[in-house]
């Protein structure tokens, strides 16, 4: 499936520093696809405990500007940089261990209206993923139902 | 340097697969993944069964959006650790392993998006990528050479400020229409 759409040339990042009306310019300009980066912690800062209001907000905003296409690109703080997330000695020194690695696991989720990006953290911590689906927990999203996972094993 | 690939489950499902009892070694560079063949295999089977795990849920969320961002960025300068020798054998691959029709997009990320010398590990997926334009100005150098190599777009924000500027606006439009021009007569 040849998937380039006319309107995904060009992609906004970092759209949360421009102000309405410039989005409205950009998208005027012809920029209908935009993504964003996350903080899951911000969205998780309780375990167990989500909040979504910033996400959604940032989604409507785009929409409002006549952005039709958002995507999420979801982070967290100790892999937020790929370097940091991917080779950087800082994230051993940081403790990037399971928990850590899980907590980027369990968060890919969906939100209508926006499309989930996995970030290179991911990537990066998808062997430690696979790993733990090897080992013993699997953790997936429960499909729909962002704020909840279901552990397969 | 500690590669990444070293937390506590990863180190316990190398072992299990290798049947040896140290820690995975280090892929400092692509010439040493000739030496750790089964560190390579290892990474080749861990990384294609998380691609597949995760490709398996996107498409019943997304529906007729199958697709997915692997957003190396960086990593493509970061060497073999991060395991992005793989992407155009993924690629490949997946949609036939996987019956689904895929497409994983890859995007380099370089200021300017001016250093695009980096593609190699996915010369056989261009059409799938791509390039960042950290800003602007990278809109208007390097959009031509972009559409030559057969990337697939750029992705960019507007200046490091984040002010919006006549001129970036003209990029976007300028940029817009050369890539239409080129994919979609």
């Amino acid at each position: 499936m040849s998937f380039i759409r006319p309107d995904e040339f060009i992609i906004l990042f970092h759209t949360g520093s421009l102000t309405m009306d410039d989005l409205k310019r950009v998208s005027d300009a012809g920029v209908k696809t935009a993504v964003f980066p996350i903080l899951w912690e911000e969205i998780e800062q309780k375990s167990g405990e989500y909040d979504w209001d910033q996400l959604d907000a940032e989604v409507e905003r785009l929409k409002e500007a006549g952005i039709s296409h958002s995507c999420v690109a979801m982070r967290t703080r100790l892999t937020g940089s790929p370097m940091i997330g991917i080779c950087n000695p800082q994230m051993a020194r940081c403790g990037a261990t399971t928990s850590d690695t899980e907590a980027v696991t369990v968060s890919p989720c969906y939100r209508p209206g926006a499309k989930m990006l996995w970030n290179a953290s991911v990537l990066s911590c998808g062997l430690a993923t696979t790993a733990t689906m090897t080992n013993g927990r699997r953790c997936m999203p429960e499909v729909h139902t962002p704020a909840r996972c279901c552990c397969l094993e | 340097m500690i590669p990444c690939y070293c937390d506590s489950h990863a180190v316990k499902a190398y072992r299990e697969f290798t049947g040896e009892t140290g820690n995975p070694p280090d892929l400092p560079t692509y010439a040493s993944m000739k030496e750790q063949s089964k560190l390579v295999e290892w990474l080749r089977k861990s990384l294609t069964e998380s691609v597949k795990t995760e490709q398996n849920i996107f498409p019943e969320i997304w529906l007729h959006l199958v697709e997915r961002d692997t957003k190396f960025a960086e990593s493509f300068e970061s060497g073999p650790r991060s395991g992005n020798w793989l992407m155009s054998e993924l690629c490949a691959n997946l949609p036939i392993e996987l019956g689904k029709d895929l497409n994983v997009i890859l995007w380099e990320v370089n200021r300017y998006g001016g250093d695009q010398g980096a593609l190699e590990n996915v010369k056989n997926v261009l059409d799938r990528v791509w390039i960042g334009s950290q800003f602007c100005e990278g809109l208007s150098r390097f959009t031509h050479d972009s559409i030559n190599k057969g990337l697939r777009g750029f992705v960019t924000s507007p200046s490091p400020s984040g002010k919006l500027e006549d001129w970036m606006l003209d990029a976007f439009k300028w940029s817009i229409a050369e890539w239409r021009a080129a994919k979609c007569s």
